[in-house]
């Protein structure tokens, strides 16, 4: 019998309705980010590289391209014989056949893969926390405090505006969570540090089936995260302090402004040539060409591209084609996108697939970038 | 486990005319072209022309050939059936197995052909560069009714004494094979690509070997034997790309031919991917002093520097004021500030020190895997 083990409990339930047209088609788990990669790839990532080899996703409408990015885990070791990867989807079951509410009926639907999983603790995570933490020290931690629950945290700067709507937590002098809140920021506010919860949790196994059930039960609760934000008034919640990188994915503004904050050497070197690699979907695309006529400054860029335009402070997926004459400035161009002669770009995010005819002019503002939805040809 | 046709590929060589590269790895496993290691042109040819059987022949240093290419998956070859299989020479209870040649080392492991049973073997070199489609050749082979099918290329005139000649009748019926004759009398040389009919190459090599006639070569012996027998014997021209990359130079040049945007090879066309192992690795990352110009890099890069005309291979650093041209950079390596390097291949792992200067004047510098550059070495 394998011991003080963990699995993994991936939450799909995230906001993402200020995400405009980037989620329309996608949960915020398979947004794709930083050129190669999709949230979710942190959030696996982070689970495998702490050992665990079982890792269930609980899954909400528009999974498709999540489907299809993850597969059978393979990228990740997860296509295994014991343990893998598996799949929850929402649906009613006879004892709860009412309209859903909330996502806590499909873990009640699921709770044999709680019940029977071979490892004794859950970690729960989302995917809207871009960060390469070692969840070890956090399960070291959570084993040697005793605690029911223990929640990993960053206190953030009085100056860090971003993490808006994230839960915050307020902890008394011995690191127990007394309360959950809501990161409520404005620039006209007097404000102070803040510590961001990064709805990473750790939980005993037989308890999370308890405060599932009793969910269920009462009533109290239909979301597993508010179950979770609950606990603190009947469990032991203490709270781990994460120190590393860390930004949000909460709305396109967010996304926009994480993604041009790795374009910064320290920045890469912390979060992806560290101890732990994070892993993506593969796809076999050829080394990116530069042609003689080029210009690139302060970019990311991915594989498999053509670039004979100018590009100045951009995120470029797999396989852009940038035409002669073009400028893109302070953009994030998605992958299999088309961008025609002497276009101008600038504050501009183009989703997947999108074609730019020649001569196209765009210009959004930082904080308030443009956002031109898949498959569009302008 | 029936299977229609087995492809073999041959890749013990131990291609010594690349120096400091094959000192410890088989030649089919030099880093190539910025992602790719030489024999990912051959397996990736056998994944889309369906050739899902294949046996790989290694000798020469395979630790790093094996472990590349693993159970096959990164050219769907992870099968039930089939699939890739590596085989090395073996010791058995009469003598030890190792690889004569071309043909002794298919002689040597007739006995993985026949779990197949296949109808055709076609047989394939680890070391060269090309794209090529081998069920068309498949095809042309059984419309031929051959027992033997060549694939052959038309090289210049000039060079033509260099190679394996095939002269033939106007229906590329071969006639006559000349080894590297002094005096050609055809252009069209032997790519080393053959597709045999697996029971006639069975019985002519077990004949003969039983004989005491030597059959350790396809081209010395095997050829010249199906010829003697008048079997019927054919050259299936090919048209494209093809490279052999034996030598330093060639090595270099076939590298410099990717960045010919009107190159026949399209390594970009996405119905003929070359597949390889793909590292997980950030995109690449170019400063606001990177000057990148007529180059190819991969993920993983961080470059400060100026490059020319040259390839970056995953996780290399180029350090602020240093100036690439016409090189080759293989896997991380490291190359700090205020570097000159002109016509390099730097091998994997190698680190070049601030203020290094690697040019030898017009000749092809290089670097070995893990070495730290001292100038004068």
């Amino acid at each position: 019998m394998p011991r003080n083990k963990l699995f993994g409990v991936v939450n799909l339930t995230e906001n993402d309705y200020y995400m405009k047209q980037l989620t329309n088609n996608r949960p915020l788990a398979s947004l794709p980010y930083l050129g190669r990669y999709r949230l979710i790839d942190f959030t696996l990532s982070n689970l495998v590289n702490a050992g665990i080899d079982t890792v269930g996703i609980f899954l909400n409408d528009k999974y498709r391209s999540l489907m299809d990015h993850i597969g059978n885990g393979k990228e990740w070791n997860l296509d295994r014989k014991k343990g893998g990867v598996f799949y929850f989807s929402p649906y009613a079951t006879p004892d709860i056949h009412s309209q859903q509410r909330g996502d806590l009926s499909t873990y009640f639907a699921n709770i044999d893969y709680l019940t029977e999983a071979s490892a004794d603790y859950a970690v729960i995570m989302g995917t809207s926390m871009v960060c390469n933490i070692d969840l070890r020290k956090v399960f070291k931690s959570h084993l040697e405090s005793k605690a029911d629950i223990t929640v990993v945290y960053k206190t953030i700067a009085e100056n860090d505006f971003g993490f808006e709507r994230c839960s915050t937590i307020a902890t008394n002098e011995y690191g127990s969570v007394m309360t959950f809140g809501k990161n409520i920021r404005r620039a006209d506010m007097i404000s102070e540090k803040k510590k961001i919860s990064l709805e990473t949790y750790i939980v005993k196994k037989e308890l999370l089936v308890d405060m599932i059930t009793d969910g269920i039960s009462t009533g109290e609760n239909v979301y597993l995260t508010d179950l979770l934000h609950d606990a603190v008034t009947k469990y032991k919640v203490r709270a781990y302090e994460y120190k590393g990188y860390l930004k949000s994915i909460t709305s396109t503004e967010s996304y926009y402004e994480a993604s041009m904050d790795m374009l910064d050497e320290d920045h890469i070197e912390e979060v992806f040539f560290g101890e732990n690699t994070i892993r993506t979907k593969v796809k076999d695309e050829t080394p990116t060409y530069y042609a003689p006529e080029s210009k690139v400054e302060n970019s990311l860029i991915a594989n498999g591209c053509i670039i004979e335009g100018t590009v100045i402070n951009s995120i470029i997926f797999r396989r852009v084609h940038v035409a002669k004459g073009t400028v893109i400035k302070d953009s994030i161009i998605m992958q299999n996108t088309e961008i025609r002669e002497n276009c101008k770009l600038e504050n501009v995010i183009t989703d997947k697939q999108v074609i730019l005819t020649d001569q196209t002019e765009l210009k959004g503002a930082p904080k308030n970038p443009l956002v031109v939805s898949k498959g569009s040809v302008l | 486990m029936k299977t229609e046709i087995l492809a073999m590929i041959l890749a013990g060589g131990q291609g010594t005319r690349l120096g400091k590269f094959t000192k410890n790895i088989a030649k089919p496993a030099v880093p190539f072209g910025g992602k790719y290691r030489i024999i990912d042109f051959v397996l990736s040819n056998c994944a889309n022309s369906n050739m899902n059987t294949v046996g790989v022949l290694t000798q020469y240093q395979p630790l790093i050939l094996n472990t590349h290419i693993g159970i096959g998956s990164p050219w769907d070859m992870d099968r039930n059936q089939g699939g890739v299989t590596i085989l090395q020479p073996y010791a058995s209870a009469t003598e030890e197995k190792w690889f004569r040649g071309t043909a002794h080392a298919i002689y040597q492991n007739f006995s993985y052909i026949e779990d197949y049973d296949p109808d055709f073997i076609l047989v394939l070199s680890g070391d060269h560069i090309y794209k090529m489609n081998y069920e068309a050749m498949l095809d042309y082979h059984k419309e031929k009714e051959a027992a033997l099918t060549i694939a052959v290329l038309e090289v210049p005139w000039h060079e033509a004494s260099r190679f394996g000649i095939m002269n033939t009748d106007q229906e590329l019926k071969i006639e006559e094979f000349e080894e590297k004759p002094e005096n050609p009398k055809s252009n069209l040389a032997s790519m080393g690509i053959y597709i045999f009919n697996w029971k006639l190459l069975k019985k002519y090599m077990n004949d003969n070997i039983h004989a005491g006639i030597n059959m350790d070569d396809f081209g010395q012996n095997v050829i010249p034997a199906f010829l003697n027998a008048q079997e019927r014997v054919y050259a299936y021209p090919f048209k494209g790309y093809w490279k052999d990359v034996g030598t330093l130079d060639s090595l270099w040049e076939a590298n410099m031919d990717l960045l010919d945007q009107q190159s026949t090879l399209q390594i970009n066309d996405r119905s003929w991917k070359i597949y390889s192992k793909n590292p997980s690795m950030p995109p690449q990352y170019l400063s606001r002093t990177a000057d990148v110009k007529d180059s190819l890099v991969v993920e993983g890069c961080i470059v400060h520097g100026k490059i020319r005309k040259s390839i970056l291979s995953p996780k290399v650093i180029v350090g602020e004021g240093t100036e690439i041209f016409d090189s080759v950079i293989m896997e991380d390596v490291k190359i700090g500030k205020n570097c000159i390097i002109k016509k390099a291949m730097i091998g994997s792992h190698a680190v070049i020190p601030d203020n290094s200067v690697i040019d030898e004047k017009g000749e092809i510098a290089v670097v070995g895997e893990h070495e730290i550059y001292k100038e004068g070495n």
